[in-house]
This record gives structure tokens, sequence and C-alpha cells, in this order.
């Protein structure tokens, strides 16, 4: 399925949670996807939602480096 | 804490002399079986009740599937229930998880509840013995809360689980389902979704049933801050794993609910914890059931190869597909002795909780994903299933680099470019793979580990003493 991590679209499978997504996204921009845990993750509502919460099509999410 | 507890002292007793009635409720969703901080919760319970003994607490579902102490109890799931049952929840609706156990075990862990699972839209064969209930109804000094509860159905028009857990149950739709129940909201002074459709959607419902007072979600594991109000309805939510609560305070006056407010609470963090709630995980931690048997290894695994061969070929014969794929990091022991393989061996082998990936790959596709894992897993090559051999050629002048990768099958043939083939792989592989493929794959449904011990108990004897799936050579300039 499609999903969008930081306005980039990435393709992930069917059933995939926040977690795969940003990995997916942090291989396509040459980053450590091992790095996951120094992220915070939002919904496109602003809030954050855990490395676990299930997407659906369409989803758009954003990642943040923690300080 | 002690302040949310004297602060909601202090306002009780204000409501009392407005002859206004207040509702409490505590509230926790996709608990995903974090057993340890029960401890806490259940302190958090004792403090709260000792404040307002009618205080009503709630789960808005995914109790399960994410720890093993609790998973692979038998009978599964179980741990969950006890410790619901100690603290004295007063429902629960189904997450898309419940059906995890299947259609037997869920019967048997609703019987063995002592609190209502209550689903509106989850309509079991009667001949399953599943006996969930659409609402309920809590009577609290003479006020009537309505509590209906919902699971999310995914495109299917089934919840997010293995489609074999929901044989035999039919499903309705949510929006749908909610409307038949109008009247029961015309019938109950205060009204509460139990929600596990997700945070946009309980938006979506407010707008459509702004009737509610507070709807209490889960499956999105967002992070509200307290609760939130939309279309006049509160809406309330926590990251999984129980790392946090929610307080909600309803002030009902004259059969109707003026005010309404939401507040978080830490749990892992919470000072206090119940010692007998304590005791009772420790005892579930400690399990027997871990150190049984499942298979016996005739000789010892000296490397991580001969495991991870051992693991894809386990994944690939649960998942019936032709090969399958694995991590070098997601295989947690450098070696084992031989003798017998518990479940613990398996759960230390695979302890990440990865799920399992079916994808349909033509041979180009798959040659390229075994260069984007090594590229992207730190120029680590994957291990593969034991029919499935990899030779991998470094480039001279740079032995970071791969040069030329060949993929054989048993028989040694090259395999086709455009020939399809099933692959499984966990989800981790699954991932980090940037290298185009026409099938982006879909999940199982089922945990890698979980596999791994269902082939041990139908394998029941191994052997991978010098198997390797790999040769990995240096390049002559």
């Amino acid at each position: 399925m499609k999903v969008f991590v930081n306005e980039k679209e990435v393709s992930v499978f069917a059933g995939a949670c926040a977690k795969d997504a940003v990995r997916q996204f942090l291989c396509q921009c040459g980053e450590d996807a091992g790095a996951l845990s120094a992220f915070v993750i939002y919904d496109s509502y602003g809030h954050e939602i855990g490395e676990d919460s299930p997407l659906h099509e369409n989803q758009s999410i954003t990642i943040e480096k923690t300080k | 804490m002690r302040r949310i507890i004297f602060s909601v002292l202090l306002v009780f007793i204000q409501a009392q002399a407005a002859e206004r009635k207040e509702i409490h409720i505590l509230s926790v969703n996709d608990v995903h079986a974090k057993v340890e901080n029960f401890p806490q919760l259940a302190a958090i319970v004792d403090s709260l009740r000792a404040i307002d003994p009618q205080l009503l607490v709630m789960s808005a579902g995914d109790n399960r599937t994410g720890n093993p102490v609790n998973d692979q109890y038998e009978p599964a799931a179980y741990p969950m229930v006890a410790l619901m049952n100690i603290i004295g929840f007063d429902c629960s609706t189904f997450g898309n998880h419940e059906f995890d156990s299947r259609q037997a075990g869920l019967a048997k862990l609703i019987s063995l509840s002592n609190f209502p699972h209550v689903c509106a839209n989850v309509h079991p064969d009667p001949s399953l013995g599943i006996h969930n209930v659409p609402y309920v109804i809590f009577n609290i000094d003479g006020i009537s809360i309505g509590v209906l509860g919902v699971v999310q159905l995914g495109t299917r028009g089934l919840p997010d689980t293995h489609p074999d857990n929901v044989k035999g149950i039919r499903f309705s739709p949510v929006a749908e389902t909610i409307k038949e129940y109008e009247w029961l909201a015309k019938k109950c002074d205060v009204n509460i979704l139990l929600s596990h459709i997700g945070y946009e959607d309980d938006i979506k419902i407010s707008a459509q049933f702004p009737y509610y007072d507070l709807i209490i979600g889960g499956h999105t594991h967002t992070q509200l801050k307290g609760g939130e109000m939309h279309n006049g309805v509160l809406i309330t939510q926590n990251v999984n794993k129980l790392e946090r609560v929610t307080l909600t305070t309803l002030t009902v006056e004259d059969g109707k609910v003026v005010g309404k407010e939401a507040k978080n609470i830490e749990v892992a963090d919470y000072p206090k914890k119940n010692k007998v709630v304590e005791e009772l995980v420790r005892y579930f931690s400690e399990n027997e059931v871990f150190k049984r048997v499942i298979a016996h290894a005739d000789n010892a695994f000296v490397n991580t190869e001969e495991l991870g061969v051992f693991m894809c070929d386990a994944i690939r014969s649960e998942g019936d597909a032709d090969f399958s794929v694995w991590n070098v990091g997601g295989v947690r022991l450098d070696s084992l002795e031989g003798g017998d393989m518990t479940v613990n061996t398996v759960l230390q082998l695979d302890p990440f909780g990865n799920k399992c990936v079916e994808l349909k790959m033509t041979g180009a596709e798959l040659h390229d994903m075994m260069l984007s894992i090594y590229k992207n897993d730190d120029k680590r090559f994957p291990y593969t299933s034991s029919n499935l051999r990899s030779t991998v050629y470094l480039d001279p002048a740079d032995s970071s680099k791969i040069q030329r990768l060949e993929l054989r099958d048993a028989n040694g043939k090259l395999l086709k470019k455009s020939k399809v083939y099933k692959v499984v792989a966990n989800n981790y592989v699954t991932s980090i793979n940037d290298a185009p493929h026409k099938d982006a794959g879909v999940d199982m449904n089922r945990l890698t580990s979980d596999m791994i011990i269902s082939f041990l108990e139908k394998t029941k004897k191994i052997d991978y003493k010098g198997v390797t799936c790999q040769r990995i050579f240096k390049a002559q300039r």
C-alpha cells in the first residue's frame, strides 16, 4: 500500500505499521533504518503515535528526530 | 499523581454540594499484554477507588498480542484476563487482535473473564460459544451509563487478523451498527462509545453521532493530551503498551452531561505497585510453559548462519513459500547447544515480535532485494532458506560492495529472472528493501516466532550441522 512519510510517498506491505513505513523512508533517504528509535512519529493531526500503530492506504505520517 | 487524586477529591466534594454527580472512568487501550505495568495500573485503580468506589474501568481493546508471557500461555492470553479480573475491569471491547486467539480461544477467554466483552458489530455463530454483548448499561446513583462497543473492519470487511481466525463470525459496518443503537442513547443519561476503530474514524463518528458524550478510542495508538473535543464529543486515546491511561470525569446534572474532563496518568513511572498483582505477574512470567520441550536438535548450531537457515526454513515451511529471507541482525543467538529446544529457545532466537510478510517476486526482484538488504543492513548479507543458495562476489576494489550475486535453487540452477516465486520474510526485511518490486506484499497475520514454534512442534527433530546458504568470495582484479 501507498503511504506518505514527511510528504514522501513510500510503498509498504498491506498491514504494515508506522515503523515499517519509517524504515522504508529512511532507507530511501540513504539513512540508517536501525535509527528508528531516534524518531518520534506523528499522525496527520500532529499527535504522537506508537511505532506499532497500524497504517492504512494513503495515510500521512511525519517523523522528527528526538532532541 | 497525588495532585490529581486531591483535585479529583476536591471536585468530588464540590459536586456533592451542588447536587451534581460525577462519573469517573479510567480507560486503557491497546495494552498488547504489557503485563509488566499491571502492578502500577492496579495501584492507580486502588488509589482512585479509595476516592470513588464507583470508578468504572474500561479497555478499548487489543488487550493481547505483543508479549509471549501472555500469548504463549496455556490457555493463550489468559494472563491478561486474570490481571484484568483482579483489577476489576468493568468491560472491554474487542480489538482486532482479540481474534488472534482464534474462535475457541476467544470463547474460552470470554468465559474466564469477570467482565463483559462489549462489541455490537461482531456476530459470532452461536455454535462458536463466543458470548460478547453489544452494549452494557451501568447505573451509578441513579444515572444510567450506556456503553456501546465497536471494532475496526479492514478493506475486506474483517478485523485485521488472519481470516481463518474469524470464520463463522459475521461483522457489520461500524456506522451502520451505531445507528441501530440510537435507541440506547435515548434511553441512557450518559453515552459512551468504546471504540477500537482508530482516531480518524472516531472523529468521523463524532460528526455522525454527536449525541455521544465520550468516545474511548483505540487501535491507532494515538497519544492525545487528555481528551480532545470533536463535534461536542470528548475523544480519548493513548499510545500502546500501557504507557499511559486516561482518567475521564463526566459531570452529570438533571440527567445530562454538563462537564467533561480527561487527564493522562503515567503508568510505568507510577511510584506505587499493587503487591498482589506484582506477584501474579511474576508467577505468569516464570511459567513452566516456556520450558516446554517442542523439538530436539541432534547437533549444536555453531554459528548464526546455521540458526538463520533454520529460522528461514521454519517460516518457509509454515508460510508454504518457495523461499524465505531473514536479516542477520534478526538472529539473536550466536550459537545454540544441541538437545532439547523449548518455547523459550525460540523466543530468545526471535524476540522482536516480528510479523511474517508474503510477497510474490520475480527472480530478478528477489535478486535485487537481497542486494538492497545488504546495502541497508550494515553490509550484512541476509540468510535464506536452505533451498536457496547465494553466491556473492565482492568488488575487489571495495570489499564492502557486491560486484555480482548469483541465486540458485536446491538443484543448483540459477533462478529465472522472470519467474514469479512466493517469498516470505519478516517485516524488518520487507521494510528495508527499497529495490523496486511490483508486489508490495501482505502481512500474513502471524508472528515469525509463532511460526517457528509451530514448525518445531511438527518437525520434532532437526539437524543443521554444516548447513549454509551463502558463499562469499572476494573477486579477483
